[in-house]
């Protein structure tokens, strides 16, 4: 059987204009960047010329697109799932029934998912136009969405956490966007400041597992470093094991597929605040939520 | 039947409920009463498995409720006093919703819902939006999802507020047939009186202590050693002369007020000596239009039970 939340959550959506409202903006901003990408790459070049193998740097730029896209709209999308409800009064409703506060939180995760996939899929044919110059083959464009949509699953998670952990939608969306702002800054200043305090040692530079592990859980490093190999630029190692010229191969593995490390970061983080999310709307747990005597 | 035993809620140092106990019987209408903030939405809360008990356990049969929250799901129906509903959602898609939460079979759905929608007087709405149904309706909507999993007893925290005297009427009618289809009702309400009318039995709360339980005539009877008794004869003053003159006689009579059309007398024996006063009045050629408890009592009683609080 569906998962209700699920299933009722897909009606809900579906029925509302704001859903179709996003995907217009959403298609419309991916093709108005490949449409002047495409622009400035015909037209605005010293020879007047056209070389179809620039099209590659379009999906570059789709990606990058569809990635920040993503990467902003899923909290708004996940992070009033729970306390949605409790601000509808509704979620006694939901918490006395049958369902188990894990299904109903991955109800709410997957509704979430489902959401992020539509506007992902509706992308699908501004993608297609780069197929017409065949800058890139479709398991790239597979690697790419499997990319984009763990990282929805990990910011949705997070997002569902402090949904059911706030009584206020806002207050769950600034915190799962400081989140994501800490992932995505705070590692690079944490990098810094590593590299400050490595230098100021008299040692030559971080060792390379340390920079890795400080840039896993960095979904831009990650975007960037999936997007280099699929280019064949290698520059994220090169970066990486400039200081370092260690042979570990494992190391340089690493160093070179530091996307894939960030996948499994996704999933241990999901699993992790489902977890969290699960043991914080179960009534029986309850701490902190003020109860009307 | 249900039984609480030393149910005990803090928050803190606040003490919500406080070592409470009662039973409710099978098959009642049983009728929680007390001022704002005396515990009674607490209690439901904790028998409704939505807060944890600090202390006690909840029984039902022989199963204890506090340490068993999926047996406590199946046999309960809840509603809250305070409950939304989704927007862009119809009334059958809403049933729908909340029958698959209870894991009903896609097959069985259909049938149940429009049966569900019967009872609650709302199969006319049944393509409408919920969002757009009145409180009433809401409310009937709402009562009508409690009942979707078909439960043995059904929690109800205050399900006549905000209505209209009409919708609390129908509220009473529907509340009476799931009594008839065998339902254990427990309701909430601060209005003694709208409960005394529906409920087979009730508990006055006050402070998370169970000032008194027992049926409406019980309670009168442990709290108040005076009922007072309104009569009506036909006939005038005349006719208020002469009950009161045969009134007078009768030992069970307390103190008699004379009205011009009507008497009010004290009392304090029981049923059986109150029917037999009536009886006797008739009897003595005395002919009677009106003959009843002042309702007005059941306040006095609530408030002297509740020391004067809520209302």
């Amino acid at each position: 059987m569906m998962n209700p939340v699920l299933r009722k959550e897909a009606i809900v959506t579906m029925r509302s204009w704001k859903t179709y409202a996003v995907l217009v903006l959403f298609v419309g901003i991916a093709a108005l960047g490949a449409a002047l990408y495409i622009r400035t790459a015909m037209y605005y070049n010293y020879t007047l010329s056209f070389d179809p193998s620039d099209m590659i740097w379009m999906y570059v730029l789709l990606a990058a697109v569809q990635m920040s896209l993503i990467v902003l709209t899923t909290p708004a999308i996940a992070a009033s799932s729970i306390s949605g409800e409790r601000e509808r009064q509704t979620l006694d409703l939901l918490l006395v029934t049958k369902m188990s506060p894990l299904s109903i939180v991955l109800g709410k995760l997957m509704s979430s998912l489902a959401y992020i996939l539509l506007l992902v899929v509706a992308t699908l044919p501004v993608f297609a136009m780069i197929f017409y110059f065949g800058a890139i083959s479709i398991i790239q464009l597979i690697e790419l969405f499997v990319f984009v949509l763990c990282s929805s699953c990990m910011i949705g998670s997070i997002s569902v956490f402090f949904s059911c952990r706030f009584k206020k939608s806002i207050t769950s969306i600034v915190f799962t966007y400081l989140v994501i702002g800490l992932l995505c800054f705070g590692t690079l200043i944490v990098l810094m400041f590593s590299i400050f305090s490595y230098q100021n040692t008299g040692q030559e530079g971080v060792p390379l597992l340390l920079t890795i592990l400080i840039l896993i859980p960095n979904p831009g490093v990650a975007f960037f470093s999936l997007i280099d190999m699929q280019l064949g630029t290698n520059i994220t190692s090169s970066v990486l094991t400039y200081y370092d010229d260690s042979n570990y191969s494992t190391l340089i593995w690493m160093a070179n597929h530091i996307w894939i490390l960030h996948l499994i970061f996704d999933a241990v983080i999901t699993i992790l605040f489902v977890a969290l999310s699960t043991i914080d709307i179960n009534p029986i747990h309850e701490k902190r939520r003020k109860v009307k005597k | 039947m249900l039984e609480i035993k030393n149910l005990v809620k803090r928050y803190g140092n606040f003490v919500a409920v406080d070592h409470l106990c009662l039973t409710i019987p099978d098959n009642s209408i049983f009728g929680f009463v007390g001022p704002n903030g005396a515990g009674k939405t607490t209690t439901l809360r904790i028998m409704a498995g939505l807060l944890k008990a600090t202390e006690g356990s909840i029984w039902m049969g022989d199963v204890d409720m506090t340490k068993n929250p999926t047996a406590l799901k199946s046999k309960i129906g809840y509603m809250p006093d305070f409950f939304g509903v989704y927007d862009n959602l119809k009334v059958t898609e809403y049933m729908d919703f909340y029958a698959g939460t209870y894991e009903i079979p896609y097959k069985d759905r259909s049938a149940l819902i429009d049966n569900l929608l019967e009872i609650v007087d709302l199969t006319h709405k049944k393509n409408d939006y919920v969002d757009v149904l009145s409180r009433g309706m809401k409310q009937r909507l709402c009562l009508a999802r409690a009942l979707i999993h078909d439960p043995k007893l059904l929690i109800l925290d205050e399900p006549a507020s905000g209505l209209d005297p009409r919708a609390r009427l129908e509220m009473k009618e529907i509340l009476k047939q799931l009594q008839v289809m065998g339902k254990t009702i427990a309701i909430s309400s601060h209005i003694l009186p709208e409960l005394a009318e529906m409920c087979t039995e009730i508990g006055i709360i006050n402070h998370g202590i169970l000032a008194a339980q027992g049926t409406v005539q019980e309670i009168m009877h442990q709290l108040t050693k005076k009922r007072l008794i309104y009569i009506q004869p036909l006939g005038g003053a005349a006719a208020v002369e002469k009950a009161a003159n045969f009134l007078r006689q009768l030992p069970a009579v307390g103190e008699i007020t004379e009205n011009t059309n009507d008497i009010l007398f004290d009392f304090q024996e029981d049923e059986q000596t109150l029917a037999g006063i009536l009886k006797q009045l008739i009897d003595a050629g005395i002919m009677v239009t009106s003959f009843h408890e002042k309702e007005g009592n059941l306040e006095e009683i609530f408030m002297q039970v509740t020391g004067g609080a809520g209302q």
